[in-house]
């Protein structure tokens, strides 16, 4: 059904919005750092590091 | 999170030319370790932020560490200005495709993109050598410059998996779901099978941003409600974080 939707309704989305609504810059995370830190490595850049944990006193949902 | 700084558009920009990690606190028992040879708080212990900035060596810092960027700068503009600073240290490789950026697994994959407020990107497939072709084929989409950083991505291998996303998702492919308030569920919005085309995945994923819809959270509201709702997240390992004050548990 979802397949069958989106076809139609994409070019009067795009119509209305040429950009994604939620289109605000942001930053591009690896989640792992076997992943991260294997890229790092083997492209020679930088690493910006920061753990977060996706709860608060046991809700999750939030930073 | 300090979202401040995070989100400010020269930090944004920098990072392009670095590699960012964003390690899940409390999710990995190997993990761990690491954060905490980086940065441990006043108890001695992992808190539920480590902020670094190093070398690809993973080793040799690049400016103090500690629970944020706050502790190392004064200002979102002086992280910045840093932040171009350690790039002239480090020119321009050769470009080198970056793989498909993965959170650990679904559960995992609805929390954050539930945090972040983003469509998550589900690649389903029992095949391995199938899943390996999709990845590929997202992360051209993942690394381009209208989707960077606005979908999160996982994998799932069997059906089990998506018990808790709402819509038919039985079969495989790439399924693109919008995660509930608290992470614990999701609403499948779009999806692609597995022989499709670049193009066909490029229009479900801009269709599944601009038809998703994120309430801004505020952190009393959230937790209050959440409360309410008996929501109650299980870490991997025990949060020793001293602001943590409710009494976590191991996950079962």
């Amino acid at each position: 059904m979802i397949r069958r939707i989106v076809p139609l309704l994409l070019p009067l989305v795009m119509t209305l919005a040429a950009l994604p609504a939620n289109a605000a810059d942001r930053i591009a995370w690896y989640s792992t750092l076997k992943q991260g830190l294997a890229v790092a490595k083997a492209t020679g850049r930088p690493i910006l590091l920061v753990s977060a944990a996706p709860h608060c006193h046991g809700i999750s949902g939030i930073w | 999170m300090d979202r401040s700084y995070l989100s400010h558009a020269g930090v944004v920009a920098a990072s392009r030319e670095f590699v960012c990690i964003r390690p899940l606190t409390y999710e990995s028992a190997v993990e761990a370790p690491y954060l905490e040879s980086l940065f441990r708080g006043r108890s001695g212990n992992l808190e539920n932020t480590v902020f670094a900035m190093l070398d690809p060596d993973a080793k040799t810092r690049l400016c103090r560490t500690g629970r944020s960027p706050g502790f190392a700068f004064q200002s979102p503009d002086q992280m910045a200005a840093a932040m171009k600073q350690i790039l002239k240290q480090y020119p321009s490789s050769k470009p080198v495709a970056r793989p498909l950026p993965l959170l650990p697994n679904v559960r995992l994959g609805l929390n954050v993109s539930s945090c972040d407020n983003t469509p998550l990107a589900i690649i389903y497939s029992p095949d391995q050598a199938v899943r390996t072709r999709l990845e590929q084929q997202l992360a051209q989409l993942a690394w381009d410059k209208n989707h960077i950083g606005q979908v999160q991505f996982c994998v799932a291998t069997r059906a089990e998996e998506l018990k808790n996303i709402a819509g038919k998702t039985q079969k495989p492919g790439i399924l693109i779901v919008q995660p509930g308030t608290y992470g614990n569920n999701g609403q499948l919005i779009s999806a692609v099978d597995l022989d499709t085309t670049t193009t066909e995945l490029g229009d479900a994923v801009d269709f599944a941003l601009l038809i998703a819809e994120f309430q801004q959270k505020t952190m009393r509201q959230h937790i209050v409600r959440g409360q309410q709702l008996g929501v109650n997240w299980k870490t991997a390992i025990p949060v020793t974080d001293p602001g943590g004050s409710r009494k976590r548990r191991r996950k079962n």
